[in-house]
């Protein structure tokens, strides 16, 4: 059965929006519970800034992609140092 | 938010003599735990770049990417939630009370407040190799109160921080005593 790669990016998708709800969850945390001073706004922009990158440079590297290249067999892995 | 200067049932006259967390040797740990996850996305990129190259097809490269992503964002959250653990967990000192705020996992948080007054015994105790190095350790204080007992857990000069409470427990019993002694003797002047 051919399986398109697309699958597992709606897989990606899946734990995105997993991984959205947490972050806001920690963010509430920190912003609700913390002490007022530059160290909880310093931490909270330095994780939303770092997770834009990321998934920013994610979404660039993935526009190319063909995402109905099918998937059925396991490619030809050419170790370049062989055991014997 | 908690405002450091104005906390919460603030008494008048009451000032915060310091704001307790866990040592940063804690945080630098968990920070190198984090580094270590990350250096494994690393070597597994370097591998596959350098050993396995037949991967990188069309078909398989997305799927590295996307799983590189996910890896990557999974152990960032995993951090982020280790700091916010480590950042609310915090116990202040003030010249009347101690404080103590604690967040147990996201949907617990636990503040218990005593009077320094009914503080009746305070321990410090530093266990460990690291501990004894990077001086810090446990202080556990016992009170007349509903909560038997305070746990400062691994604060940085557990020892200094029991003389601190020590003292300011005294200076609070005087102070209470005086309190005591004043209003005995309005009350005598008022009979």
């Amino acid at each position: 059965m051919l399986i398109p790669v697309a699958i597992f990016l709606y897989a990606f998708y899946g734990f995105l929006v997993f991984w959205v709800v947490m972050s806001f969850i920690a963010l509430f945390h920190l912003m609700t519970f913390g002490i007022k001073n530059m160290v909880t706004f310093f931490a909270a922009s330095i994780y939303i800034v770092i997770s834009v990158l990321v998934i920013t440079t994610t979404f660039t590297s993935m526009q190319p992609i063909e995402w109905q290249t099918p998937i059925n067999e396991l490619p030809n892995i050419d170790i370049s140092a062989p055991l014997s | 938010m908690l405002d450091i200067y104005r906390i919460p049932n603030q008494l008048p006259d009451e000032k915060v003599i310091t704001v307790l967390r866990r040592d940063t040797f804690v945080l630098f740990n968990r920070t190198m735990l984090f580094l270590l996850l990350f250096a494994i996305l690393g070597i597994a990129a370097f591998i596959i770049t350098n050993f396995i190259p037949g991967l990188l097809t069309d078909a398989y490269q997305p799927i590295l990417l996307l799983a590189g992503s996910a890896y990557f964002l999974f152990i960032w959250l995993f951090y982020f939630f280790s700091f916010i653990d480590y950042y609310l967990d915090t116990w202040i000192i003030t010249n009347e009370r101690i404080i103590n705020i604690e967040q147990n996992g996201f949907f617990s948080r636990t503040i218990s407040e005593e009077r320094l007054f009914r503080v009746q015994d305070v321990t410090s105790e530093v266990k460990g190799f690291w501990p004894t190095i990077w001086r810090f350790g446990d202080v556990f204080i016992q009170t007349a109160g509903e909560k038997q007992r305070f746990h400062f857990e691994q604060v940085p000069h557990p020892d200094m921080v029991r003389d601190t409470i020590i003292r300011l427990a005294e200076q609070d019993r005087e102070r209470e005593a005086g309190v005591l002694k004043q209003s005995e003797i309005l009350n005598q002047m008022n009979e």
